[in-house]
């Protein structure tokens, strides 16, 4: 609580969540508020904005105000998802590597080491572009999660393995308490602040992923991402025919949320970390 | 990790910024290397994938072997759209009989090695396709009986002089088509028989091991340009001094540009903007508003809509034997599902008429032909109520989620439907547009079909085997006179009807299975008569009939008029290329057709 608190005081975070809630609520309600129709054609080709179309038209006369409410809330989610299945898969086998330690532990590491050097985003364009049907937000999402979580397992092993020696962890030992009892009560609220920044850099690394190799071309079918909504304004040339509409407002969204993600995690590294705690 | 999202951010940051900044880029005098760009033509959209041989024998050569080029294999008569006439190149007009078809050679004309390019060159560039059934030549023995020489004395103001005649025979037995044996006038590029003799001995006399030579060392070749080097960026082609034809048709002059180099891109919009910039001077592919482009220079043949000459239908070529899409019901409700107007307005920028039912063009040479009472009664236009109840009738039902997308679609059995998939080529942007506009419209109407984009190479490897679902093409779009037979022809024709696997040339869709118990033996009947039929109210008849046919079993569909070829160039380098207005030559980006003389008349700006 008290955590809370002190984060609250911090302007770096008010401002980050401010914003970053703002775009979450934009993309839950809007839909209620606005027509948020992403199939139906309303105009010509790339329509200025104007007192009908907030944002204008894309290329094939698409309200581009419902392209974002609608691409926002898939990167969004996309994002949380990819977050989610990095920090979960990460977290859990660092804490398992480095509270089992032994053979376990050496297996873990060498797995994360050599995802590691595999560079990701190769991975992740190699795979979208194998997956030619069927490529779902939710298929996006595992892709990214799947390819990001190393840097959860490795960062929450080494924390996980100094508590390891703490003299609880043995006092809970000798009580008898089983290893699975033991990381949950007794080493995940110590890492707890720690896995949730990772997880809000996992989701920030989510977005811009997704944004990343939908806009070259291998995001998700049949719906709109913020990526996907810069693909086409790239292939359709909107910047050629000065159609700024079609790619400055996604841009603009992409670069905020992740902007938003990074003060949050910046400013909870001041006040969780003590060395850094002013 | 911040790192890492930081990489992702400078990532989509540099490819945003990267479009900006080639936006933005000053024009100037972009030279490459060993390349003056005064002398340099840059020329572009026809080579799409890596360029693997320069063979003229093998089936998808790369630019400029091939098909429709001239630049470096010429055939004996080329097609002036423009003016309606043949001309000649290689020999003079056809002079037709009712049972032949002549030319007379060009006495002047001469291979790059300096022998002589005779009749000898011209009946063996075509036996080779009646020894060898796999020869890019084979079909045309289907069209003649017989090619036989004869000399002529030919006097004119200079003197006499001994010209060589080649009659052609039509194949009255066969397929009895004077239209084809024009068309093939045109479109066989005549190979030097000495060099390709000597290759074909040492290759063991296989023309498939033949086929493997890539010909991209100096090869011996006739047109005004030779292959200098390539890469899988690029294709350079340099200026041949000694082209026979300068000296032949050209009052002595050479073709303007030394170079002309085809820069190899992925996707339109590398075309448009290189454009814009002045690193390309043509492109035969499609750029969105053109008139928004044109204060950078560039334009194209008519400077009002619909900018282009609409000349070809590009359309959905529908595997017949595949379910459900062998299933006629099911192709007469995609026919009706697809929005043609979003198609004109969106995906091709306004560059069609609109459009009606069927496979003859309403303006133009065939507008005779096409009959409004008859599209009226047959044919089909967008009506998604109309696909719904198709579909229902026929017993399909349309399974969609709680948020009105497609799920599947079960047929009357109860057993689930295969989705569809779209081929076309990746990075073909209006196509890209096109199919996009009829799988939503088809998604919508409660049909399952998804897009497809793969790249180029595969795309026309997968056409002559059958293998898609829905295949986007343009079938023969160059202007000839055949028009429309060859259209209907190489959409309906089951005259060479192969299963899936096996290569057709044309019917990739494989319509009309002779051997099985549907087959309409009248489809060939009108596609044999036509040809022959000299009557034009007997003509108008037999056209009727077949675009009924056409319409009642869609085996294709149609989804605009295009030009033949696009067409656009840019002013900053070189300038009076072929327009409306400055009709010498037709659009054809001065590299096939009648088009290529337009290189002797462009001229640099800087050497203005």
């Amino acid at each position: 609580m008290k955590l809370l608190l002190n984060l609250l005081k911090t302007p770096m975070f008010v401002i980050g969540t401010t914003i970053f809630f703002g775009t979450v609520l934009v993309a839950l309600f809007a839909p209620m508020m606005y027509h948020v129709d992403i199939i139906a054609r309303v105009g010509m080709p790339y329509m200025p904005p104007g007192k009908e179309h907030l944002l204008g038209t894309n290329h094939l006369g698409v309200d581009m105000m419902s392209l974002l409410i609608k691409g926002l809330g898939s990167s969004l989610y996309v994002g949380f998802l990819a977050g989610m299945i990095a920090t979960v898969t990460g977290t859990l086998l660092g804490i398992y590597g480095g509270f089992k330690g032994g053979w376990q532990d050496d297996f873990i590491t060498l797995i994360t080491n050599l995802f590691l050097v595999i560079p990701t985003f190769v991975v992740l364009i190699l795979i979208s572009s194998s997956l030619k049907e069927g490529r779902s937000l939710a298929l996006i999402a595992g892709i990214i999660g799947a390819t990001a979580w190393t840097w959860s397992a490795r960062a929450v092993r080494a924390q996980s393995a100094s508590i390891k020696s703490r003299d609880h962890i043995a006092l809970a030992r000798v009580n008898g308490e089983g290893t699975l009892k033991i990381v949950v009560k007794q080493i995940l609220p110590y890492l707890f602040s720690y896995v949730f920044m990772v997880f809000i850099m996992q989701t920030a690394s989510g977005i811009l992923s997704e944004a990343c190799i939908s806009m070259i071309g291998l995001g998700p079918y049949d719906t709109v991402s913020l990526g996907t909504i810069l693909n086409e304004a790239m292939r359709n040339e909107a910047l050629g025919d000065g159609a700024w509409w079609a790619f400055i407002p996604p841009m603009i969204l992409i670069t905020i949320i992740v902007f938003a993600l990074n003060f949050i995690n910046t400013s909870m590294e001041g006040v969780f970390n003590p060395r850094l705690r002013k | 990790m911040k790192h890492l999202s930081l990489l992702k951010f400078m990532v989509i940051g540099a490819l945003s910024c990267g479009i900006i900044s080639c936006q933005q880029k000053k024009p100037g005098t972009v030279t490459e290397e060993g390349f003056p760009r005064e002398k340099t033509l840059y020329l572009a959209g026809f080579q799409w994938g890596d360029p693997n041989t320069f063979n003229p024998l093998s089936d998808w050569p790369a630019f400029p072997v091939g098909g429709k080029y001239n630049l470096m294999y010429e055939p004996l008569v080329v097609f002036n759209s423009i003016t309606g006439k043949i001309e000649g190149l290689l020999a003079d007009s056809p002079e037709r009989t009712d049972s032949t078809i002549s030319v007379k050679m060009n006495p002047m004309a001469r291979w790059s090695d300096g022998k002589p390019l005779t009749s000898a060159d011209v009946k063996f560039t075509f036996e080779i396709g009646k020894r060898f059934k796999g020869a890019p030549t084979a079909y045309v023995w289907d069209f003649i009986s017989d090619i036989t020489v004869d000399t002529v004395v030919d006097s004119s103001a200079s003197g006499e002089m001994k010209l060589e005649k080649i009659v052609f025979f039509i194949n009255k037995k066969e397929r009895n088509n004077p239209l084809v044996v024009m068309d093939i006038l045109q479109n066989i590029r005549i190979v030097p028989r000495h060099s390709i003799e000597a290759l074909l001995a040492e290759a063991g006399g296989e023309l498939a091991e033949l086929q493997k030579l890539k010909f991209d060392k100096d090869p011996v070749v006739s047109g005004p340009y030779n292959l200098l080097r390539y890469s899988n960026e690029k294709i350079v082609l340099k200026r041949r001094d000694d082209y026979w034809g300068c000296m032949a048709l050209y009052n002595n002059r050479l073709p303007q540009p030394v170079y002309i180099i085809h820069p190899i891109y992925k996707s339109n919009d590398h075309f448009s903007i290189a454009l814009q910039q002045g690193n390309l001077d043509i492109s035969a592919t499609f750029i969105p508003r053109i008139w928004l482009k044109a204060k950078e220079g560039v334009a194209t043949w008519y400077k009002k809509e619909p900018f282009f000459i609409p000349a070809t239908i590009p359309m959905l070529q529908i595997n017949t034997t595949r379910y459900p899409l062998s299933d006629r019901n099911v192709r007469r409700a995609m026919a009706y599902a697809i929005n043609y107007k979003d198609i004109r307005e969106l995906a091709v920028s306004g560059y069609s008429p609109p459009i009606l039912s069927g496979l003859i063009l309403p303006f133009g040479v065939e507008a005779d032909y096409c009959n409004a009472e008859d599209i009226q009664k047959y044919g089909v236009s967008y009506d998604p109520e109309k696909a719904r109840a198709i579909m229902k009738e026929a017993g399909y039902t349309s399974v969609f989620d709680a948020d009105g997308k497609l799920n599947h679609v079960k047929n009357a059995k109860g057993e689930k439907v295969p989705t569809m998939s779209v081929k076309s080529p990746a990075g073909w942007s209006d196509w890209e547009s096109m199919v996009q506009i009829a799988v939503k419209g088809m998604r919508a109407a409660g049909i399952d079909v998804r897009e497809g984009f793969v790249d180029a190479s595969l795309y026309w490897s997968c056409m002559p085997v059958g293998d898609f679902d829905l295949l986007m093409q343009k079938p023969v779009p160059e202007v000839t006179p055949s028009k429309p037979w060859s259209r209907f022809d190489a959409v309906m024709s089951s005259r060479n009807w192969k299963p899936e696997g096996e290569k057709m040339n044309e019917n990739q869709g494989r319509y009309n299975n002779p051997s099985s118990k549907d087959y309409n033996p009248e489809v060939d009947n009108l596609l044999k008569r036509i040809p022959t039929l000299t009557d034009n109210e007997e003509k108008i008849k037999a056209y009727r009939q077949l675009n009924i046919i056409f319409m009642q079993d869609m085996p294709a569909l149609p989804l605009a008029y295009l030009p033949e070829q696009f067409y656009e160039f840019s002013t900053r380098n070189w300038i009076n290329f072929p327009t409306e207005e400055n009709s010498y030559a037709p659009p054809q980006c001065l590299c096939y057709g009648a088009g290529t003389k337009a290189l002797w008349e462009i001229k640099s700006v800087a050497a203005e």
